[in-house]
């Protein structure tokens, strides 16, 4: 657990009123959130909360009906995810693993390094000493140092998810948004990517979406907990915790699950 | 002024064709995600049955279209079951294994018909208004389109089959814990669009004659109509068939059959490139 | 990463067979007759026509079903070019009354030009449809069915414009590359350039291949969306690729015309695109020796069963497509590579095992 004083420092990411619907469904109503650089901001709430929407209008997989998304004052709104991604160096993992299946790690990590985008860029790049050790360093930081020439299919399932934590680590974004980075993982392994998460946040900022509050408590700085598409509550995870609405919340849909 | 009406209606008979032999595949690519290559060989096949129920077996024409839908049906779920069955996930190797059915169907009727074979009109006759001739049989198969479309449509928005296949395709994981055996309803489903193209085969075997051949061009043809109309809609090809089947017979008029072809081709991929959810879709999420 | 210890020790099994392929084909002329030479020189061809479609659809995932049409206009091109020489009009477009020959086929009348616009032009031709199909949101297997119609089309168009290319009866007496009225190539030595022309082509598709374009290629086949959200406009390198993909094969085209010294609309259908994704599939996609492999080996099969077999060899070739789907899905060279692969990664994650101290060794069991 952190101190609050991520606080004080500037927005990256500013979310205003934004909204969306889909055919008169309102996923996402009317939300505003701010992202402090540098915090890990852990996004909870029961299913069907809008978490996921609310990332696909981050990074440009879905486009916005009604208000406005800044990334360090600048409006990203309705930009293309391509843009997104190698302009505003926002990187996301996917809910599940997501990655290029029948591709060596190394591979997986390298198409992943940002810069090297466009068809020009990929026609000159070279793997010179410079890059070979930004790969180094990732496959290091996501554990699959010697799993280098393994097909990403041959990985475990845990081992995949890192894979992609470290595509988004060789993006090199400044905004890192992690979809459920710890579902399906061993105990031993949720613990690992914890502390690979907190490693992360000395050099970026992190949104990350989760379930688990064991593992919510252990890397949030700043929670926001959403709620049919609302935002419900804000604050420290030791606020959080004791948030009426929001225990309330999760304890009604503890006993919808029950009553399913 | 009077060629220029015939040729309208030339291009509402074209289009009556067109929807007819579309709307298989509204219900296999559309709703199933299936890219069936041997739409086309269904057809075929339905062209055949009906070639082989009127002129070899001399049964009437009423019989031969439930008989075509019946054998194209059973053709086509033996198909689900043996070939499509094993490859739903893999979009790439269901094009390939329903490309290479369809060349074993064309070949296997190559070898016994060779040639071209005709079917005797059921319908002869013709409307005459002024210069303008309208056979009899153009009005049934724009008729019978139609009376296919709405009982299809019936089908899916009124049974109890239908809507359970409305909620397969939307969403199979929580049909399939619903207790609902999606297996055999995709069987059931894909030999209703097989059926739907024989019956297409069978109208279209009078007008055009049977050939082995056939199925190739109306594969395409179908594929692109599906697109450009919205591939779950069957409103919306209707529609496109009407443009499709108009434009390329009035382009025909003006020109030649493949200078149509070729205009119709460039059109539709302009189409798709500015709406690739079809002219006829609100755009989904 | 890794020290190059021993660079053989690495290389996977296909790359042998790429070189045992080509001293098989560099030492052929020398133990056959002249006409099996033209016979394989045209079989060499259609290996690089298959390498422009593996290109395509093993390593981008892009199947198309009318890649016979770029390989068309290659060949239609130095077809053309040899109807032309020395302003001669043709007879068969004397036959239609045309008297000069026509403004658009001037430059063709020098074969070297010929060439040059029979890569250029199917490449652009490619970049146009590639622009239309892949900036948009249609569903992938679109290209397909777009190409397959395009097949149909073109084959339809040669015949109709009949006046300009002989519509069924086609191209002949192409000459092997005589420029300026100097004597054609010698079969021999004209399959010694096609083989050169084609090791080029393989080493720069290998290279293509294990560069980052390439690599952001089979991503696309791998997980296009995730390459989105990478930053990647995966639309334009498809365009690329299939802009290369029609270069090449369109080169194929031009080298194909002159070794067997006709092109008809039977090499630019549906058939013939058909037949070169069966290549591909048989010898197994996404390795290039696959591609080269399956070219070979089907048309040899194809000249000595289809004289026993004529009537069915469209049969046994749709039979042969399912076999290889349902039970070799890699194709053959690819199951070669995959068996390989895997007793790689088997041993190497026994080593991993070992190597993991206890307490670490859990965690990765799990």
């Amino acid at each position: 657990m952190s101190s609050v004083s991520t606080r004080n420092a500037p927005d990256i990411l500013t979310i205003r009123g934004l909204t969306v619907s889909f055919s008169g469904f309102r996923a996402i109503s009317d939300v505003d959130l701010d992202v402090k650089e540098g915090e890990i901001h852990v996004i909870i709430g029961p299913n069907g909360a809008g978490k996921s929407t609310l990332m696909d209008l981050i990074t440009g997989k879905t486009k916005a009906t009604e208000g406005d998304i800044l990334f360090k004052g600048e409006e990203i709104t309705g930009k293309d995810p391509g843009v997104i991604a190698s302009k505003y160096h926002i990187g996301r993992k996917f809910q599940g693993p997501n990655v290029f299946d029948n591709m060596t790690v190394y591979e997986n990590i390298e198409i992943a390094l940002g810069g090297y985008t466009s068809i020009r860029k990929a026609f000159s790049y070279r793997r010179k000493e410079k890059q070979k050790k930004q790969i180094e360093e990732v496959l290091r930081q996501i554990d699959l140092y010697d799993q280098a020439d393994m097909m990403a299919s041959e990985l475990a399932h845990g081992q995949r998810q890192w894979l992609e934590i470290g595509m988004v680590i060789a993006q090199s974004p400044e905004l890192i948004i992690l979809d459920e980075p710890a579902a399906g993982m061993t105990d031993t392994e949720t613990m690992k990517t914890g502390q690979m998460i907190r490693d992360l946040s000395k050099k970026h900022t992190l949104i990350v979406i989760e379930h688990d509050m064991e593992f919510v408590e252990m890397i949030a700085d700043y929670v926001t907990v959403l709620h049919q598409g609302r935002k419900l509550a804000e604050g420290p995870f030791s606020e959080i915790k004791n948030n009426k609405k929001v225990i309330q919340v999760y304890l009604k849909d503890d006993m919808d699950e029950e009553g399913d | 002024m009077g060629t220029f009406i015939s040729q309208l209606i030339n291009g509402l008979n074209q289009s009556s064709i067109l929807l007819i032999a579309t709307m298989g595949l509204v219900i296999i690519f559309g709703y199933m995600n299936v890219t069936n290559m041997a739409h086309g060989s269904m057809i075929m096949l339905g062209g055949v049955s009906a070639f082989i129920l009127m002129e070899v077996l001399h049964l009437p024409f009423g019989i031969a279209l439930i008989g075509c839908f019946i054998i194209t049906g059973i053709i086509g779920m033996i198909t689900e079951k043996l070939l499509i069955k094993r490859l739903y996930s893999k979009p790439t190797e269901t094009i390939l294994a329903t490309y290479a059915l369809s060349i074993i169907l064309t070949e296997l009727v190559r070898i016994k018909y060779p040639l071209s074979q005709n079917v005797h009109m059921p319908l002869p006759g013709a409307f005459h208004i002024g210069r303008v001739t309208i056979p009899y049989y153009n009005i049934f198969i724009l008729v019978f389109s139609f009376a296919v479309l709405s009982l299809t449509l019936l089908f899916f928005r009124k049974t109890t089959f239908g809507k359970m296949l409305g909620s397969v395709t939307q969403n199979r994981t929580m049909t399939e814990c619903l207790g609902i055996k999606t297996s055999t309803i995709d069987t059931l489903t894909f030999g209703y669009g097989a059926g739907l193209a024989g019956v297409s085969g069978c109208v279209l075997a009078p007008t055009t004659g049977v050939s082995y051949d056939m199925g190739s061009t109306y594969l395409t043809d179908t594929f692109m109509t599906n697109v450009v109309g919205g591939i779950q809609s069957f409103a919306g090809t209707a529609i496109s068939s009407g443009i499709i089947g108009e434009g390329r017979t009035i382009t025909a008029g003006f020109l030649n059959e493949t200078w149509a072809k070729i205009i119709i081709f460039m059109i539709v991929i302009v189409l798709i490139r500015f709406r690739p959810e079809g002219l006829f879709t609100k755009e989904r999420r | 990463m890794r020290k190059k210890k021993n660079i053989f020790s690495k290389l996977p099994l296909n790359r042998y067979f790429d070189i045992l392929m080509l001293i098989f084909l560099t030492a052929f002329p020398f133990f056959t007759k002249e006409f099996r030479v033209e016979m394989m020189g045209r079989y060499i061809c259609y290996a690089i026509f298959a390498i422009s479609l593996d290109l395509l659809w093993g390593y981008t995932g892009l199947l198309s079903l009318g890649h016979a049409v770029l390989f068309g206009m290659g060949g239609y091109m130095i077809g053309i070019s040899y109807q032309i020489q020395n302003g001669v009009v043709p007879a068969f477009m004397q036959r239609e009354g045309i008297t000069e020959i026509p403004w658009f086929y001037l430059p063709l009348q020098n074969p070297i030009v010929a060439s040059i616009l029979g890569i250029l032009i199917p490449a652009l031709f490619a970049a146009l449809i590639g622009y239309f199909v892949f900036t948009s949101k249609i569903k992938g297997v679109f290209f397909t069915i777009i190409t397959l119609a395009l097949a149909q089309i073109f084959k339809d168009f040669i015949i109709n414009v009949q006046k300009y290319t002989n519509g069924f009866n086609g191209l002949q007496s192409i000459k092997r590359f005589s420029v300026n009225g100097s004597t054609p190539l010698t079969k021999t030595t004209y399959y010694y350039v096609v083989l050169v022309i084609a090791v080029l082509v393989f080493i720069f598709c290998l290279w293509l291949t294990n560069s980052r374009v390439g690599k952001i290629c089979t991503s696309v086949r791998e997980n296009e969306a995730r390459l989105g959200f990478l930053g990647y406009n995966a639309g334009a390198f498809k365009i690329l690729i299939y802009t290369i993909s029609g270069a090449l094969a369109g080169l194929s085209g031009v080298l194909y015309a002159p070794a067997t010294s006709t092109i008809t609309t039977e090499d630019i259908g549906v058939t013939a695109s058909t037949m070169v994704v069966i290549w591909v599939a048989v010898g197994g996609r996404g390795n290039l020796t696959g591609a080269v492999f399956g070219a070979l080996l089907i048309n040899w099969a194809q000249s000595i069963l289809s004289e026993h077999f004529s009537s069915a060899w469209q049969l046994i070739i749709g039979a042969l497509l399912l076999v290889v789907i349902y039970f070799i899905p890699n194709g053959v060279i690819g199951q070669i590579v995959a068996l390989q692969r895997r007793i790689i990664t088997d041993r190497k994650k026994n080593k991993l095992m070992e190597e993991t101290p206890k307490s670490k060794k859990m965690a990765v069991v799990k």
